[in-house]
């Protein structure tokens, strides 16, 4: 018997432990609250709308020509297709020889070390044994000896369980990758060190957290720190030294405008405003809008730089790119759109509904960015 | 009453015990998995009309429950786990002991899975999915199911070794 039918036995014996429950009154009574709530945000976006009417008559007031042109809906915007994020290059790393250091004597006795060989930048030797993964690297010439050299990230294992993480700086010594030595790593007190970047000077720059998280490293508390090659180590030449008892965060909440469609020429058109506050005290350098819609509604006119269409979905999946708040700042970007059939919306929660809003951080990252709800409903209305 | 009500309670009644299972192993916990069938039944309910004319309401279900499942524990960031007792279900035969130490190891590991793992190694492995139906349902490209079910293999083989070496009943007898 192997392995997986072993996992669905188990997965089929433990499935066998919950109890039948009659849940039909509970799932009506769910059915009958989403009526409500949805009832509710549609008569507020409707009072939006019915207030943003008013004060735009009562400011064109006696400037409005007694038979208003009616203009033609704008012609949809086409926006490239997104580039999808395929496997890292891991360079030189893809498929070598090298000798992996130490990994500290508290890591996990099961993490590979010395010579070993990469294929697809892991080396694998049993189930027994965790695997090395290579993860990232960058290119700098560390030990100023005027050849290029490598920083690789390397990880013992995989996600919360891993062994051991290190960055490492190897130089070329025939068909084999020689540890120079190791930058920084958990064995000195960091649980993340996920991003790396190489800088002048061959001095190499590590974003390191205490924290481990499997929400992404720009979620818990970072710090980027500057290492260099000096007297036969690496050593800290920049950034801080010590993590902050309360390290500063920026605290993002995002708020997207009611998207009110209107009639114009032989179809439909909506704006929609997106809102990020930033009410705390890191600087966001950029944020990635994530914006699901149904299926007829389509970008128009000309607010989409940094945008793309996201492929694979029966939705409308537009991405964004766009400058992130500054501390205890705002920014709002609008949108418009066009739809050449009635939008239907369907009631469901956020994230599987098809009009909501997804906001994330964009690299580069540079402290703790918390989110309140990186997902919200966009609310749509219909003529 | 509901003009949709008759077929609506046919279909709860008929998928929600298979509903449950999967919402179990999804959450761990017997009123977790209630709560995320529930919510999931509520939407179907909404959307009952359109469904009952595509004849596509347990596909929409499932796909609710997991998606609901995987973005519930990206917002709220909570860990799950099972309970630490392991009721014997009507139908379990009497465990070898293998068996229990299997089943003991593999719930423990089960909870200590990303949410996305989870769901990936529950669909394609207790509901039998391809991967490219797996793929649909999580509303993510086939790459990612091939990505997580390696990484999710991976784990398991280190939190529930048992997985490689359990005898078969009666064979290793």
């Amino acid at each position: 018997m192997t392995e997986i039918d072993n996992l669905r036995r188990g997965l089929g014996e433990i499935a066998t432990e919950v109890d039948a429950v009659d849940l039909r009154e509970r799932a009506l009574a769910t059915s009958h609250r989403i009526r409500v709530r949805r009832t509710v945000a549609t008569a507020v976006a409707g009072l939006a709308v019915a207030a943003v009417a008013l004060s735009t008559a009562v400011a064109v007031g006696t400037d409005r020509s007694p038979e208003p042109a009616i203009e033609p809906a704008p012609s949809p915007t086409v926006l490239p297709t997104e580039r999808q994020g395929g496997e890292a290059d891991l360079g030189p790393f893809k498929s070598a020889t090298i000798t992996v250091p130490s990994w500290g004597a508290a890591a996990d006795a099961t993490c590979a070390k010395g010579r070993v060989s990469l294929t697809g930048g892991q080396y694998y030797r049993d189930a027994a044994h965790r695997p090395v993964n290579v993860l990232s690297y960058v290119a700098a010439d560390v030990d100023h000896d005027g050849a290029e050299d490598y920083v690789a990230h390397l990880m013992c294992g995989e996600g919360p369980e891993a062994g051991g993480r290190q960055i490492v700086a190897f130089r070329r010594d025939g068909q084999e990758l020689e540890p120079i030595g190791r930058v920084v790593g958990t064995q000195d007190g960091f649980a993340m060190m996920d991003h790396l970047e190489a800088r002048d000077g061959g001095r190499v720059a590590v974003l390191v957290s205490r924290e481990y998280t499997d929400g992404g490293q720009n979620t818990v508390p970072n710090q980027w720190r500057t290492y260099a090659w000096q007297d036969g180590r690496f050593r800290q030449v920049d950034g801080p030294t010590t993590f902050p008892a309360r390290p500063p965060v920026a605290l993002l909440s995002v708020v997207p405008s009611a998207l009110s469609f209107q009639r114009q020429g032989d179809g439909l058109t909506g704006r929609l405003t997106v809102t990020v506050r930033n009410d705390g005290a890191v600087d966001v350098a950029r944020l990635e809008l994530l914006l699901i819609l149904p299926g007829q509604v389509r970008p128009a006119g000309g607010d989409w730089g940094g945008c793309a269409t996201r492929p694979g979905s029966d939705q409308t999946a537009l991405v964004c790119t766009v400058p992130g708040p500054r501390a205890r700042s705002r920014i709002s970007v609008p949108f418009t759109f066009v739809a050449a059939g009635k939008p239907v919306s369907i009631d469901d929660p956020v994230n599987l509904g098809n009009h909501y809003l997804q906001v994330s951080q964009a690299p580069p990252f540079d402290g703790q960015v918390t989110i309140v709800d990186p997902e919200v409903v966009i609310p749509i209305t219909v003529p | 009453m509901d003009a949709r009500a008759p077929d609506f309670d046919a279909f709860v009644r008929a998928r929600t015990p298979a509903l449950l299972r999967s919402a179990y192993l999804l959450t761990g916990d017997q009123h977790l998995a209630e709560d995320l069938v529930q919510t999931a039944l509520g939407l179907t309910h909404r959307a009952w009309r359109r469904l009952r004319a595509t004849g596509n309401a347990e596909a929409y279900t499932r796909k609710t429950m997991y998606h609901l499942q995987v973005s519930r524990w990206r917002r709220r960031r909570v860990v799950e786990s099972f309970t630490g007792e392991v009721p014997d279900g009507p139908g379990v035969q009497i465990d070898h002991a293998e068996q229990t130490v299997l089943r003991l190891s593999l719930r423990s590991a089960l909870s200590r899975l990303t949410p996305k793992q989870r769901a990936v190694v529950v669909l394609r492995f207790f509901d039998d999915l391809t991967e490219a139906q797996a793929a649909e349902t999580l509303g993510v490209s086939v790459g990612t199911i091939k990505s997580q079910t390696a990484k999710a293999l991976e784990r398991l083989r280190l939190l529930a070794p048992e997985l490689n070496g359990v005898s078969v009943s009666g064979d290793a007898r």
